[in-house]
């Protein structure tokens, strides 16, 4: 047995000790992908609604040091190695070259330049138009107001990802109820529904994080209306949770070859098929580390994520334009 | 995001009513007395100077409060060769080397695993 086997055999033991006890009423919710899909999907997006209310400069804070390293794994776990994209060089360099630039601080201009390598080997079609179309009016967005455009993607990345999710296979009806939830959330914040709450819960200040709402609304909105700037902060954090939800857990659930949960060796046997066990182990050190970093100063460790994910925004933007001038996911 | 958006300003020169106070960016995490550069490219010191911020702290509407920060004033003495967030960027940079040395090791497992 590994040794990241004989760590997770103990914990796999209790999950396994509590499934058992709770296995009539459980069972129904978990065996049947679809159903769990939707539930595990509804749920996330009303936990990240109600965390939202209470602590959102905690959640501001915290979810980029704690699950952003995981989140940006996945990422390329399911946009870039399960598609087997990394067996392509002339892809891969292509399109990490201008997301790479990104992340040493080239505009967002050489983002949007990464869509245009992604959809090499698409057949002429609408589909291609409408993608050379769209990079046309990013990139001139991206020219003429860098800062805004910056501004609206920081936002709408988030919601790009359920997007991405939903691309990712057929959907029932009933899985609408995710987006729409989502969505729905988003106005009802900036409607000034949150508000209430954020201000019973004290969330408007939480000097321990080491940052506060003024400077999110300095550094994330647009001029605006002083309260409604307020709010859309509050929206971020809505949407950042939500999309962390649908990287760390809904995506995975999705894209599993089995229908069945598994237990955590097999989910780490998994991802050391993926990635190989070294890769592995950097990215857990990487999470470690940003962890122990949060620890010394939070708003640090902060930034120095946010420095490393600066790809990852303007990747699924690719992978999704991708998507869409071949005419189905994963290709 | 301070970083993105200090990156986004840089390129985009545009003055909106949310951004940070001018000139603070560069002495947000400078001692007083720092060396710094104002945002129009004189060199100057961080000092320590009263402005207006919103205050969000009693939810909102904010209201408005005269908070001391560092902002960095022009001088003619001072050198010019404080920078706004170097350990930041070289963790960033670092970790974006790591990601590089992943991404090669993934090229090569892919050629192994398609000439198998």
């Amino acid at each position: 047995m590994s040794v990241a086997g004989a760590i997770l055999a103990p914990v796999d033991s209790v999950r396994s000790a509590i499934l058992k006890v709770a296995s009539p009423w459980v069972s129904p919710l978990f065996a049947d992908r679809r159903r769990r899909v939707w539930w595990l999907g509804v749920v996330s997006v009303v936990s990240a609604f109600v965390v939202t209310g209470l602590v959102p400069l905690w959640s501001l804070a915290l979810g980029p040091v704690l699950l952003g390293v995981p989140h940006l794994v996945s990422d390329v776990r399911y946009l870039v190695v399960r598609p087997k994209l990394h067996h392509k060089p002339w892809l891969l360099v292509l399109v990490g070259a201008p997301l790479l630039a990104t992340s040493l601080g080239a505009g967002p201009e050489v983002g949007v330049l990464a869509i245009v390598p992604a959809v090499f080997g698409a057949g002429f079609s609408w589909r291609l138009v409408v993608v050379a179309f769209v990079w046309l009016a990013l990139t001139a967005a991206a020219y003429l107001e860098p800062f805004g455009f910056q501004l609206a993607f920081v936002h709408a990345h988030n919601l790009l990802a359920v997007l991405l999710w939903w691309s990712l296979t057929a959907r029932a009806k009933s899985m609408a109820w995710v987006p729409l939830l989502t969505v729905g959330g988003a106005v009802a914040i900036l409607a000034g529904a949150l508000d209430p709450l954020v201000t019973w819960s004290g969330g408007w200040s939480a000097p321990w994080t080491g940052t506060s709402f003024t400077e999110f609304v300095e550094n994330i909105t647009p001029a605006l209306d002083p309260t409604l700037a307020g709010r859309l902060v509050l929206s971020f954090c809505f949407l950042q949770s939500v999309h962390y939800a649908v990287w760390l857990r809904l995506v995975p659930d999705d894209a599993r070859p089995r229908p069945a949960p598994r237990t955590f060796a097999a989910s780490w046997d998994a991802l050391v098929a993926d990635f190989g066990l070294a890769p592995l182990l950097v990215f857990v050190a990487l999470s470690l580390g940003l962890a122990v970093w949060g620890a010394v100063t939070l708003p640090g460790a902060r930034l120095g994520y946010l420095q490393l994910a600066a790809f990852h925004g303007y990747l699924e933007l690719a992978i999704a334009a991708r998507w869409f001038a071949f005419g189905r996911a994963s290709t | 995001m301070r970083t993105l958006t200090l990156a986004v300003l840089l390129v985009a020169g545009v003055a909106l009513a949310d951004i940070p106070p001018s000139n603070s960016t560069q002495c947000h995490s400078a001692q007083t007395g720092a060396a710094c550069t104002t945002d129009d490219g004189k060199p100057g010191t961080c000092l320590k100077q009263l402005v207006s911020r919103l205050d969000y702290s009693e939810g909102v509407p904010p209201k408005t409060k005269q908070v001391e920060m560092l902002l960095c004033v022009a001088s003619v003495t001072a050198r010019s060769t404080a920078t706004s967030s170097p350990p930041f960027f070289a963790a960033g940079a670092l970790m974006l080397v790591m990601l590089g040395l992943i991404v090669t090791k993934l090229v090569s497992r892919g050629r192994r695993s398609a000439a198998a």
